[in-house]
């Protein structure tokens, strides 16, 4: 059995809840995972039990690209921007400057690679060009898989190396793809997922948004369906904060429980 | 044996699912009793489903065609303005109303009910606010089919049932288990927009829209997966080009008519 998580950055906390969970409890469990889940796995592989703190102080670094986004509480406030609309759909391909979060993943990260810290750690990605889900080599420099697994739509634009345009697998199912549809074996699934419904959005472009993040989420349910998922019980109100944390984490050794009795 | 067929999305390309429908049906000497559709698929069904002839359906709707040609011509030239287009995605719910489709859906379907048809029929939309997959078995033809052929973004949301309601194909291309919820045991699949890889993007708008398209590729895989016989029918032309009514009807008539069934 293996932990199959993704997710976008409004699950960032809900996943850590989840790792530190089976951290805790010296629970071994392989790791596959995509999206922001990716530098949870690569910050665990690095600080062990710990790396909760090391990763708070990542995120919270004011200098983080991704801090701007968790500051501005959810997509809601960026994507209701005319103006972040406009540049969006018209030139920039992001809402935010890409190059800055490549020059600021490369300061922290320089030069090691996957190798260095963990041979074995499964990062799933998804190369545009060929249209084909992949797992990065233990060979890859960290910084460009962290930066691939940031390139969340519409937030960064995709990541280009050697020519080929990555996007983290999150940005089209949620969660890693592979493993889940090509083994047989039953996975803990954790789905950072509310209550479907939602207030009519104010325009067409919004609507589109929507459209494409349902697809993220109902590709990544019809998957999963066979598996053990861990979903919220009481989605947070802010899902950047510890009650999201200690949600995932209540929610898995929930689970936890129930798949060992 | 019960037969099925599910008819995918696609806009003008949908009148290929005419050859595809009479080849079938020709080739296999079999009568089909259900039929689901989305969006153009959706139209092809429902036509289907009220007439089962392939040639009439063919006359009357090249004739309807014909004669909303201007009005085709302006929506065509609305949809394909760029940044003009664009911005009044951000403005509006949807770039034009709709009115065109739902004068030509009057003069196929006037008054008729899903009661009328002499084949089983199932349409699937989606619903802006429940966030889900809508599957309409009942009530008026006309009101199914404008809601699953209402393109996110193209066209501004349809009411109906208390619901702002979309394209089918937002999660659905190819409603091949709905088909088999309404009892068909074998199911024919027919997919009329088979996704591209693509390595540059004009802008955010084409990035986020190329984005999408390879999630409802993956959606429409699995879907295709489930059909007893799936067949794609490539054809590259954007869903509102009006203009090329004949040549796709040929193209297909040509494939379909070989060795592909």
């Amino acid at each position: 059995m293996k932990l199959i998580m993704g997710g976008g950055y409004d699950s960032i906390y809900w996943n850590a809840g989840i790792i530190s969970f089976f951290t805790k409890n010296d629970i071994d469990i392989e790791i596959i995972s995509t999206g922001v889940s990716s530098v949870l796995s690569i910050y665990k592989s690095i600080y062990g039990k710990f790396f909760f703190n090391s990763f708070k102080t990542f995120i919270d670094d004011k200098n983080n690209p991704i801090n701007k986004i968790i500051s501005q509480f959810s997509d809601k406030a960026i994507t209701s921007s005319f103006l972040n609309l406009l540049k969006f759909g018209t030139s920039k391909s992001e809402f935010f400057n890409t190059q800055e979060l490549q020059e600021y993943i490369f300061n922290n990260f320089g030069n090691s690679k996957l190798k260095d810290i963990n041979p074995n750690l499964k990062i799933e990605a998804y190369s545009l060009n060929y249209g084909r889900f992949f797992y990065f080599n233990p060979g890859m420099k960290i910084s460009d898989i962290i930066i691939t697994e940031l390139a969340i739509t519409p937030f960064f634009r995709y990541h280009k190396i050697s020519n080929v345009n990555l996007v983290p697998s999150s940005v089209l199912c949620e969660i890693p793809f592979k493993e889940i549809t090509e083994s047989k074996e039953k996975h803990i699934v954790p789905l950072f997922f509310k209550k479907k419904e939602k207030p009519m959005p104010s325009n067409g472009l919004n609507i589109l948004l929507d459209c494409s993040e349902v697809r993220r989420k109902n590709l990544a349910e019809k998957i999963s369906k066979d598996n053990f998922i861990a979903v919220p019980e009481n989605y947070p109100q802010n899902p950047y904060t510890m009650s999201a944390f200690f949600e995932g984490y209540n929610n898995i050794e929930k689970l936890w429980g129930k798949i060992n009795d | 044996m019960i037969y099925g067929a599910a008819l995918g999305s696609g806009g003008i390309r949908g009148i290929a699912h005419l050859s595809f429908l009479e080849k079938i049906i020709e080739k296999n000497n079999i009568e089909l009793e259900i039929l689901t559709g989305s969006s153009a698929g959706a139209l092809a069904s429902a036509l289907y489903s009220l007439n089962p002839d392939s040639k009439y359906i063919k006359e009357t709707f090249f004739s309807v065609m014909k004669y909303y040609n201007n009005q085709l011509t302006k929506l065509m030239k609305s949809l394909s303005s760029g940044v003009a287009s664009y911005s009044k995605l951000i403005t509006s719910t949807g770039i034009e109303e709709n009115n065109i489709l739902y004068n030509i859906y009057k003069d196929l379907f006037g008054r008729k009910t899903f009661s009328d048809t002499k084949k089983k029929l199932g349409i699937v939309s989606y619903s802006v606010e429940y966030r889900e997959e809508i599957k309409m078995t009942e009530g008026y033809i006309i009101d199914a089919v404008m809601a699953s052929s209402n393109v996110p973004g193209a066209f501004i949301p349809h009411r109906i049932g208390g619901m702002n309601l979309l394209d089918g194909g937002v999660l659905d291309e190819v409603p091949v288990d709905f088909c088999r919820e309404l009892g068909a045991e074998y199911v024919f699949a027919n997919n009329i927009s088979p996704k591209k890889v693509k390595s540059s993007f004009s802008n955010g708008y084409d990035y986020f829209s190329y984005v999408d398209d390879r999630k409802i590729g993956l959606l429409t895989e699995i879907q295709m997966k489930n059909a007893d016989k799936a067949y794609t029918f490539s054809y590259e032309t954007d869903w509102f080009s009006f203009n090329k009514l004949d040549d796709i009807y040929n193209a297909s008539d040509k494939f379909y008519g070989g060795d592909n069934i």
